[in-house]
């Protein structure tokens, strides 16, 4: 009977000691995804980034009397230039969404840029990309989430004390991105 | 020639539409004997067709109606009357008109439509060799069909309910095509049927009956008489057909947007049964008129499938084969699939059996072997002991090390975030969305369109029985006689799934497949869902399948897959047609000596392959596809399952009984063991 109860604990032992490697996996796995989701993320602002030098050269030969506008995006870019953390990437990101919005606003009130070829193909790939930012956004804070839900669960709190893992940032909108865009016409 | 016009739809190639001229002179437009007022009736478009703006404005000319409401038009299911009346000079040019686009219209007066039609209602029916025969309740005979019919069915419920198909989006509506008369009459049959019988004459006198499901006898069809209501209504329905010398069905009352025709679920059965009685006379005016003919193929042929100029029929892809065809997203390219497999006997058995209770019988099977070859006695009183162990511990020893395994698979699930389609990075990844086929599949009894089907045909075993003993059994749920006789099934093919982003071709090979399958079931005399091709009460078939449409959610490896033939398979074919050549093969002769040595083969080789290489960049390269399959290496898994919260379930349950079972049996194994010892 004494064998069977040591077995029985063994057992148990066995377990707990497997159970807590698959915890320890899985929360370095979630680490990892973050990082990948975040890296997915950063291939498309980088496509994004290297389009709007040639979407602002397109604008300016017609938006003369738009250069507020175009400024605004020309200085957002450049705000993702002198980032360094990660919080001001995100923040010089948004500002550069703002920016974008704004322009691509504002265009309505020239129909002869509108009806520029390579103006569509851009503002096509732009409008793409932005969409495929948002999703992976989206799937960023997805991750970010179940990050956080999991180091805080029992019982992987206690692997996730034990590793130091800490509850990350979500990519949240700043306020002033969550007005309506101020649309001002000037005419020529 | 026997056809089926049902709910009046008729397919129109669209390619018929584009190229039309403008007509020099108005085509005479089918008048029939009209008198006094007159209308149009027409077949609309069940979609819209691609270029539809010029017609809009010709019809919208032709008629004087406003663009906005001919485009509302053109587009609906079921027989059409156009309103506002027009000047019969309108009308004429506006048929002419619809006729040139190949649209069915015609005038017809307006008397033949509101004609008051009292039809008798039909009570019993006779059925010989040669006709069949309604009777009212007082035993008369109201209505005969026989080999000089010309019939004209309509098949209605009398629930009321409606079921209007307007404004679908022109890209969504080829998905609601709709059943065809058979596949609707199964539903129809099951709630509070009726169907009107007319003969079709030359619109004078009218010849018909109701036959209403609640006061029909279904006693006096005799030997023809089954056990079920709705199987019997559908018997009587198809040996009408049968008898008739042409006949057009249709069962478009639920769907009709006819005016004047108004009733839903909180209208009497009075009300139901004046609104069927209208709708009848647009229809009998149509079969009358001309408008819709048993040898109209446009008005017959119901089930239409919008043409594609790169369908090749002829060719489907093998799931094996990973560079699969070029099927742009959002296109109805549907491929045919590969043949089904098929099963009989122990296969079939074999294949219906779930794989853990194999490998929990393997392990039973192996030690009993190994001990009774050591032994060779049966009756040893070690054996059963020792194997009883050994049992345990194999089996323990893989229940949990499976119940881990499955622990992984049940947290990557819960760890991972559903991506969407358009934005999936390469990788593993989650994505949840309806499944769409990649193949025309169609499950092997039914014919519904699906993804993934097994048929599986049961026999009863041993003496065929009727009446109340098969009854009896039946009610006795005696299933432990039912005897597996065939299985088919669609093996694992690929698949699209489509959130509201886009579409990614699955490969399921090799997927723990943990999705919840619909089951269709169509058994003997008794069943609801029965079958007109099985008339035997000794038979029943099970179908299991994900339906097209069906919620799907995958976690597996997002890769991308070369489409289209590889570079070496196109240089070999280069080269062979270079050595056919023998005009294009000897320029490379430098020597003149008129054959090709090897160094000038091979000079002539380099120049193919470097032709080759040249014409695949020159067209953008080799064409890549995205695709969801098993990842190639480590224990990382293809998940195929409902949903994410079905598929945590599912595996929750089973780590837990894989794990605490396993556990147990190797504590008892070790148990016995130290007892022996």
């Amino acid at each position: 009977m004494t064998i069977v109860i040591l077995l029985i604990l063994l057992g148990i032992l066995i377990a707990s000691v497997v159970y807590t490697i698959i915890i320890y996996n899985g929360l370095i796995n979630l680490k990892h995804n973050i990082e990948q989701t975040w890296s997915n993320i950063d291939v498309l602002l980088k496509q994004r980034y290297d389009e709007l030098p040639k979407l602002v050269s397109i604008c300016q030969g017609y938006m003369k009397h738009e250069q507020t506008v175009l400024e605004n995006v020309t200085r957002a870019r450049a705000q993702l230039d002198n980032a360094g953390s990660g919080g001001e990437v995100l923040n010089a990101n948004n500002a550069i969404t703002s920016a974008l919005r704004s322009l691509f606003a504002v265009v309505e009130n020239y129909p002869d840029l509108k009806a520029d070829r390579a103006f569509r193909q851009l503002q096509s790939r732009i409008s793409q990309l932005e969409d495929q930012i948002a999703d992976r956004r989206e799937l960023y804070n997805s991750s970010v989430n179940i990050f956080n839900i999991r180091i805080e669960q029992f019982p992987d709190i206690f692997v996730a004390n034990i590793m130091k893992l800490l509850p990350r940032p979500l990519w949240q909108i700043e306020p002033g991105h969550r007005e309506d865009v101020a649309i001002r016409f000037s005419h020529a | 020639m026997r056809s089926k016009l049902s709910r009046a739809i008729h397919p129109i190639d669209n390619k018929m539409l584009k190229p039309y001229t403008l007509r020099e002179t108005p085509t005479e437009a089918p008048t029939g004997k009209i008198s006094g007022q007159t209308t149009v009736l027409y077949l609309p478009f069940l979609r819209m067709p691609n270029h539809p703006e010029e017609m809009i404005d010709r019809l919208s000319l032709a008629s004087g109606i406003h663009q906005g409401d001919m485009r509302y038009k053109i587009v609906g299911s079921g027989i059409n009357r156009l309103t506002p009346v027009l000047p019969p000079e309108k009308q004429r040019d506006f048929v002419a008109e619809m006729q040139t686009m190949g649209i069915p219209a015609v005038i017809v007066a307006e008397q033949m439509i509101k004609r008051r039609i009292k039809l008798p209602i039909a009570c019993s029916v006779e059925i010989t060799d040669s006709d069949l025969c309604f009777f009212d309740r007082n035993k008369n005979p109201v209505f005969r069909i026989d080999k000089e019919t010309d019939l004209l069915i309509i098949a209605a419920e009398l629930t009321g309910k409606r079921s209007r198909k307007s404004l679908i989006p022109p890209d969504l509506a080829q998905q609601f095509t709709g059943p065809s008369f058979t596949d609707a009459l199964r539903k129809i049959s099951l709630n509070s049927p009726a169907a009107i019988f007319y003969r079709v004459g030359d619109g004078e006198t009218v010849d018909g009956v109701l036959m209403d499901h609640s006061s029909f006898h279904y006693r006096s069809m005799n030997e023809y008489m089954q056990m079920s209501a709705a199987a019997n209504f559908r018997t009587l329905i198809e040996k009408a057909i049968n008898y008739s010398k042409t006949c057009i069905t249709d069962n478009g009352f639920s769907s009709t947007t006819l005016a004047r025709i108004s009733h839903d679920e909180n209208s009497s059965k009075r009300d139901i049964l004046t609104s069927l009685g209208r709708y009848s006379g647009y229809m009998l005016a149509a079969a009358e008129s001309g408008l819709i003919t048993p040898e109209s193929k446009m008005a017959a042929d119901y089930s239409y499938t919008p043409p594609h100029p790169d369908n090749d029929a002829d060719t489907y892809d093998d799931d094996r084969n990973t560079a699969g065809e070029p099927v742009p997203p959002g296109q109805a390219n549907r491929l045919n699939p590969p043949p089904p497999l098929q099963h009989s006997g122990i296969i079939a058995r074999l294949f219906a059996t779930p794989y853990e209770f194999l490998y929990a019988v393997f392990f039973l099977l192996i030690p009993f072997f190994s001990i009774y070859l050591q032994t060779w006695d049966l009756n040893h009183p070690v054996f059963w002991k020792t194997l009883t162990t050994v049992s345990l511990l194999g089996a323990g020893l893989v229940m949990f090390p499976y119940g881990l395994l499955i622990l992984t698979y049940k947290r990557m699930v819960e760890n991972t975030p559903t991506s969407k389609v358009r934005s999936m990075a390469m990788g593993m990844v989650e994505v949840s969305g309806q499944a769409r086929q990649y193949y025309d599949l169609k499950t092997s009894h039914s014919g519904t369109q699906c993804v993934y089907f097994r048929c599986r045909y049961f026999r009863r075993k041993g003496a065929r029985f009727t009446g109340r003993a098969a009854f009896l059994r039946y009610m006795a749920r005696d299933s432990e006689r039912w005897v597996l006789e065939r299985e088919i099934s669609s093996g694992r093919l690929p698949f699209y799934i489509e959130d509201e982003t886009g579409r990614v071709l699955v490969r399921p090979s090799g997927a723990l497949f943990l999705i919840s399958k619909c089951i269709q079931q169509f058994s003997g005399p008794f069943g609801m869902w029965m079958s007109s091709s099985i008339q035997r009460s000794d038979s029943k078939i099970h179908e299991d399948l994900i339906a097209e449409g069906a919620r799907v959610y995958v976690l597996g490896k997002a890769r991308p897959e070369k489409v289209g033939p590889a570079i070496s398979e196109k240089i070999s074919k280069a080269l062979q047609a270079l050595k056919k050549d023998k005009k294009s093969l000897m320029k490379y002769d430098t020597n003149n000596d008129g054959r090709v040595d090897l160094d000038e083969w091979e000079t002539a080789r380099k120049d193919t392959e470097n032709r080759v290489y040249a014409e695949m960049l020159a067209n953008g390269g080799l064409q890549e596809q995205i695709v969801i399959g098993k990842p190639g290496y480590g224990m990382l898994p293809l998940i195929i399952a409902d949903s994410e919260e079905g598929i945590i379930r599912k595996l929750g349950f089973r780590v837990w009984t894989f794990l605490a079972g396993g556990m147990l049996m190797i504590v008892t194994a070790v148990h016995l063991l130290t007892q022996r010892v």
